[in-house]
């Protein structure tokens, strides 16, 4: 199915199964109560294992995502964790849930780890991922050159911008938090992936 | 065309919930943010400001006295230890051995160029690679020096870990080489550019199962500041030598034994039997001669010409073979020229008019198992009805009386066949029972064997060396090793330790090698330690007394180990050689 781009439906609500679902998100209670959970742990480093345990898996995996090395991204994960309890401190309650800071970190690893191996670094789709990316970016060319053609397209994306189409569309995470793990505000992370949408739109249907 | 910027993956898997669980390990996480609090490594508070400071005051004060300062601070390390600061790395016999440093010169920073060193190692230096500590590039020549650890001398020697610790499991690095390089100009150290990595080829061996390929080798950079290796890339390995020729290509294992021995069997059986089948087909014998049918008269019949039998497609092969032929087809048709048709019961399609219409045309197809279809024909109209062959009277006695004849020849072939076949059945019975019994012997004598050399539970494996090329990049200066991690051995023996004057020792660093891994792992050598070592392979540890002396526990002292009384007073041998050399250090450890 091919759907219309347009502001309203990709910026503010869900319109592909792409999109993150109610079911994914932390509520108000929940991140007030996690909250509680990281002030205990910023006062006594030990109470840090709940969240530690809460989000050692996620973490990995949006790691693996990246590298696509096990042993190599239990270490950057264990490297993201030690960071996050060194910094705990410095870490300010924003309304979203505590993972979100966590990806930040990790995002920042990850970029760091390729900067010293000076390897391509990892993108990973998944087939329902790349059928509903091909809907939000109306692709109408034959079926089978999808995957060469989003090959080639998100080779023409800048690292930042690859990082907000994986963390919306791959990641399915809400604006907030995209914006608390890139360091953008919220409605200027809104604005920047519409314009990547709109741009790899363009590239994937131009390539003919 | 332009080089991909990711690596774009579809549909990888990854692991499962339970593999990731497997790294997680809290404790181990808090031991090291409490270690960085400990000593200032952690989050960097109080002590790295302070650090900071103190680094931006030398740098400032180094800028006002100038360069001459660093110039002659550095040039007493020239020559001396590589690593420029690495207080945990600790050579245990600093002074006794001279190190091995390999120097090359780039005549020109700006152009860089391949460089060669006298081990063979091979350096491709990017121009304007190098930059000084102020982080300015540099021109003019510059000294690369490298030095390099191949086996488990050098790695004891060097002082450098061997141990890669990962989230609290600390793994031995078994190494496929290791080399340290840094570059001067002038006796200043000096820095790689970055963007302007260095791609290193490194000569060195390995030891792997016969036959086998490159094996995955990772490459770690010894990282100062965590005190631990550091993942970098995969390890480009390739052989670079003639596979060694063996006595025997497969690995000598109890299982590998048994494997052998049970395929041996399958073939012996499997030759047999072929034997026997092939002379089977040696002696053909004619299919059993088909005794006529005698016509039933409870059933109707009627007479047709048999040259309209054809072939029908749904026959057996053995028909369709006659039917094809068209010789064989007319002495089929000549078989059942005196035969009268004769309707099988219980057809609706029979019915007594059919006998009574004449019929424009018919055919007669044999429809297998001695039995036929009869189409008979009639303008548009078909009806088909199954009938057999039969024989009525004179014609019926006749043929009984040569089908008779047929069958008693035919019984005496046949009998003659089998007898032909049990005698070689058991000919070759007796060669099969010889076979198996060589094989079983075979058997039990290498089992017998192994449990002679005290292998007849292990899984070891003869392992060959073989020489290969690491090929990896250095981004920045420092020790950087090929390796693969190994999970530390499960051990559960209580150590003592003493000499044979009955000396005892309590604390000594020592050093064991497992001789099929290119490694050596450290412990402390205290009374109640437990000694982790791979007890199914051959092993070598040591220490080196305050009197700069070599204690060697050696590979046939390990095996004379009781590992069933849980601990072991290990009486060291103390060798009274004088250490002067790194080979009187091979020499003293047997070192191959």
């Amino acid at each position: 199915m091919i759907s219309n781009l347009n502001l309203s439906q990709s910026l503010v609500r869900p319109k592909s199964k792409l999109m993150p679902s109610k079911s994914n998100h932390a509520t108000d209670d929940e991140i007030q109560r996690e909250w509680v959970l990281v002030q205990k742990a910023q006062a006594n480093r030990q109470f840090f294992k709940p969240l530690y345990e809460r989000y050692h898996e996620g973490i990995f995996r949006f790691v693996y995502k990246r590298i696509a090395d096990e042993a190599t991204s239990a270490d950057v994960t264990s490297t993201v964790f030690l960071k996050a309890m060194q910094k705990l401190d410095k870490y300010t309650f924003k309304g979203v849930p505590f993972s979100a800071w966590l990806y930040r970190i990790a995002s920042n690893e990850v970029v760091q780890h390729f900067r010293n191996v000076k390897k391509d670094r990892v993108v990973s789709i998944n087939d329902s991922q790349l059928e509903s990316m091909a809907d939000e970016l109306e692709y109408n060319d034959e079926k089978y050159k999808l995957k060469d053609k989003m090959v080639d397209c998100l080779q023409h994306l800048k690292v930042e911008e690859l990082q907000l189409i994986e963390l919306r569309y791959f990641e399915q995470l809400p604006f907030k938090e995209i914006a608390e793990i890139t360091g953008l505000t919220e409605s200027n992370a809104k604005v920047k992936t519409y314009r990547i949408t709109s741009k790899l739109s363009k590239i994937i249907n131009d390539k003919k | 065309m332009k080089k991909d910027k990711y690596n774009i993956k579809f549909n990888q898997s990854s692991p499962s919930s339970e593999e990731i669980k497997k790294h997680q390990n809290f404790d181990a996480l808090l031991d090291k943010y409490q270690q960085g609090q400990s000593d200032g490594t952690g989050n960097g508070k109080p002590k790295r400001k302070i650090g900071r400071f103190i680094k931006r005051a030398l740098i400032a004060a180094a800028a006002a006295i100038g360069l001459l300062v660093v110039g002659i601070s550095l040039k007493g390390k020239k020559g001396k230890a590589v690593v420029e600061s690495a207080p945990y790395v600790n050579p245990p016999l600093p002074d006794s051995v001279p190190e091995e440093i390999y120097t090359t010169t780039v005549k020109e920073a700006n152009q860089g160029g391949r460089i060669v060193f006298k081990s063979g190692t091979v350096a491709m230096i990017p121009p304007r690679a190098f930059a000084n500590r102020a982080g300015e590039l540099v021109s003019g020549p510059v000294e690369v020096k490298i030095k390099e650890y191949h086996d488990y001398v050098d790695f004891f020697l060097s002082g450098i870990p061997m141990e890669y610790d990962s989230m609290g499991v600390t793994y031995q690095l078994e190494s496929a080489g290791m080399i340290e390089i840094y570059a001067e100009q002038d006796g200043r150290r000096l820095d790689v550019v970055p963007e302007k990595a260095i791609d290193i080829e490194l000569k060195s061996k390995i030891m792997v199962r016969p036959g086998a390929q490159e094996p995955k080798f990772n490459i770690y950079k010894l990282d100062q500041d965590v005190k631990n290796w550091k993942y970098m890339a995969r390890d480009q390995m390739v052989y670079i030598d003639e596979e060694p020729v063996l006595k025997s290509a497969e690995a000598v294992t109890p299982e590998s034994v048994e494997v052998k021995r049970n395929n041996k069997i399958k073939a012996i059986n499997n030759e047999i039997d072929n034997q026997l089948s092939a002379f089977e087909k040696t002696l053909p014998l004619a299919p059993a001669p088909k005794k006529p049918a005698k016509a039933d008269t409870n059933n109707p019949t009627f007479d047709l010409k048999v040259d309209k039998l054809v072939m029908q497609t749904n026959i057996s092969e053995e028909e369709a073979g006659i039917l094809s032929d068209e010789a064989a087809l007319r002495d089929l048709r000549n078989s059942y020229a005196k035969s009268i048709w004769e309707v099988l019961p219980g057809q609706s399609t029979w019915s007594p008019a059919i006998a009574n219409t004449k019929w424009d045309d018919y055919d007669i197809r044999l429809d297998g198992n001695d039995q036929f279809t009869v189409t008979f024909i009639k303008n548009d109209s078909k009806v088909d009805v199954k009938v057999k062959p039969v024989l009525v009277g004179k014609d019926y006695n006749q043929a009984l009386e040569k089908f008779n004849q047929k069958f008693a020849t035919y019984n005496q072939e046949a009998a003659s066949r089998k007898a032909s076949i049990d005698a070689k059945k058991v000919e070759l019975e007796k060669i099969k029972a010889d076979r198996l019994a060589v094989a079983n012997l075979e058997f039990d004598e290498k089992m017998e064997k192994l449990r002679d050399m005290g292998r007849d539970d292990m899984a070891t494996v003869e392992l060959v060396k073989r020489e290969v090329l690491n090929k990896f990049t250095v981004s920045s200066f420092g020790i950087w090793n090929c390796d693969r991690p190994l999970p530390p051995y499960a051990g559960n023996l209580k150590g003592k330790f003493m000499d044979q004057h009955d000396t005892e020792y309590n604390g000594p660093t020592a050093f064991i090698v497992d001789k099929n891994r290119n490694s050596v792992a450290k412990f402390n050598a205290s009374e109640g330690i437990n000694v982790q070592f791979n007890m199914k392979s051959e092993n070598l540890m040591w220490f080196v007394t305050k009197e700069n002396k070599l204690a060697v526990y050696r590979p046939e002292d390990f095996k004379k180990i009781n590992h069933a009384q849980g601990k072991h007073t290990f009486v060291m041998n103390l060798e009274e050689q004088e250490i002067d050399s790194e080979d009187d250090i091979r020499e003293i450890l047997n070192f191959e």
